[in-house]
């Protein structure tokens, strides 16, 4: 098998991500997040597109709290990691570089269009949810709340429902 | 109680946030490693060619889970209130259809909003869009919520702090043992599709380390605990009250959500009292007009709580004696208290002008 196709062994890329994660509890006394610096950084560049607006959505206003800066957030410094991690990965694994993972039905156009789509998708939800995969279903999961669980198993039926609808772009 | 340390006190913020920059390093690069920058490994989960994201996502919350388990049996931490701190409250309705819309949104993407973080770092154009998508979703959402329907939603179906151990009232380890053994016979019987349909195939001799290392971990840690009480909110006909270490939480992260209504006379409220608080007299609890926002009602301790008519308030559990004592009130403040507002002593009350919800995650 060719090295950039060489992955960890599932069980134990678990063990070391629980371990991550039980680390992150006892250290920050938080759990991993994604979509929370995700709402930050869409607040901060409103912020600087069109301020009179996020001062009059108090939705957006209270996203920056009692901050200066939208940005000032230990989410935003962890995921501003999790790309750095991302990075550091694949450059060590030999499989860094500039791509479109898809297959040869579907067209770099509408890989990108179905990438922004499920993506604003997933960000209407995770706010919906309070918390996205890794805030609420690992976070919240291995700390046992009902609600994290019923977002996971929620999770898991909605990609299984909608899988027949998108095995075209993933066959 | 050792954890959680108290990283993110205005202090050691710095530090803090370095530690976050780190965590979020470590947490990019096992899921690099795990193949879950490649939109193509991660949707396999959902044609069960190759079951890795359910895989490596069960394996990672039981090992945290039990790592819980076991700080708490050592008395390093209190297994409730560190959970409190973790996890968000839970809201069934929304979380259940965010939920759905979240998968959704993963096998259209390929990615989930921490994956698609990875994707980009690795170079992936795809995963680039998807952040672009998810980071606009968001901001949408914030657009929806103006509509007082839409809001209703967004607060549907509030429980509060609500655990598992909550919901069938037994011992947080008996749960943690159950998760740990359905874990592991989930494992087996993915590994039997995977191998039905002639997917990829992890090496026997790990697997049944890692199974029987789970299986073992959780009967040591969690065994002898199973007959311990869960120490949950109580029976159901007391008074709904939140903890100080959960009322802590929410004034930090979403104080636009609550309305702290502290009861105590004007003095006691000049000399201390929580952010964002106001000082009624009990009596006029009932002439409060109901908000979106949750109200909770502060007294000196709990044997002083006041009799309630208003929209279901919640009554700070211990009233501000253990606001005080409360670790993690005492991580997040300073140290110095907060000034008394200046209308405090003339009782002429400055509601703030925010309505409406958020979210923190």
């Amino acid at each position: 098998m060719e090295r950039s196709e060489q992955f960890w062994n599932p069980y134990l890329a678990g063990i070391a991500l629980g371990l991550v994660l039980l680390s992150t509890f006892l250290v920050m006394g938080k759990g991993l997040g994604a979509s929370g610096a995700a709402n930050r950084f869409g607040v901060f560049v409103a912020g600087i597109v069109a301020p009179s607006h996020v001062a009059a959505n108090p939705n957006l206003a209270a996203a920056r709290g009692d901050r200066a800066n939208v940005l000032d957030d230990w989410l935003v410094f962890e995921v501003l990691g999790v790309f750095l991690g991302g990075a550091l990965g694949a450059i060590t694994a030999g499989r860094f570089g500039a791509k479109v993972i898809r297959n040869a039905r579907t067209s770099v156009a509408k890989r990108l269009a179905f990438a922004f789509g499920g993506g604003l998708l997933m960000g209407l939800a995770a706010r919906a949810a309070r918390g996205c995969t890794s805030g609420q279903a690992l976070s919240g999961g291995a700390v046992l709340s009902a609600g994290a669980w019923i977002f996971m198993l929620s999770v898991f039926a909605g990609g299984y429902a909608f899988a027949w609808f998108m095995r075209r772009q993933w066959s | 109680m050792t954890f959680p340390f108290t990283t993110l006190t205005a202090a050691a913020r710095q530090e803090g946030l370095i530690v976050a920059v780190l965590i979020g390093i470590a947490f990019g690069f096992v899921l690099e490693r795990a193949g879950f920058g490649r939109a193509d490994k991660l949707a396999a989960q959902f044609y069960l060619r190759d079951m890795r994201v359910f895989k490596v996502m069960f394996t990672a919350i039981v090992t945290a889970m039990l790592g819980l388990v076991i700080a708490s049996g050592l008395g390093l931490t209190s297994l409730r209130d560190i959970s409190e701190s973790i996890a968000s409250l839970t809201w069934i309705w929304p979380m259940a259809i965010g939920g759905f819309v979240l998968g959704a949104g993963f096998i259209i993407s390929g990615y989930c909003p921490g994956t698609s973080i990875v994707a980009m770092g690795s170079g992936n154009v795809d995963g680039l869009f998807t952040v672009i998508g998810v980071i606009s979703g968001t901001f949408v959402y914030s657009e929806l919520l103006q509509i007082p329907k839409f809001h209703q939603f967004h607060n549907a179906a509030p429980k509060g702090a609500w655990f598992l151990y909550d919901v069938v009232k037994v011992a947080p380890a008996l749960i943690a043992l159950a998760v740990t053994l359905m874990a592991v016979l989930a494992f087996i019987g993915a590994e039997k599709v995977e191998a039905m349909l002639g997917g990829s195939k992890t090496a026997l001799m790990t697997r049944r380390i890692v199974f029987a290392s789970l299986l073992a971990v959780a009967l040591v840690a969690a065994a002898p605990r199973v007959r311990e009480r869960s120490e949950s909110r109580g029976g159901a006909a007391r008074a709904e009250t939140i903890t100080a270490s959960q009322l802590a939480k929410i004034v930090v992260d979403e104080p636009w959500s609550v309305r702290v209504i502290d009861v105590r006379d004007a003095a006691a409220f000049a000399k201390e009292r929580i952010p964002g608080a106001i000082n009624l007299p009990a009596s006029s609890l009932a002439e409060l007009t109901a908000d979106s926002r949750r109200i909770v009602v502060v007294a000196e301790g709990s044997e002083r709580l006041p009799a309630v008519e208003s929209a279901a308030p919640l009554v700070l559990a211990g009233g501000m004696a253990a606001w005080n004592a409360d670790p993690l009130v005492k991580a997040l403040t300073t140290g110095a208290p907060p000034p008394p507002p200046a209308a405090a002593a003339g009782g002429v009350i400055a509601r703030p002008k925010k309505k409406g919800g958020g979210c923190s995650a």
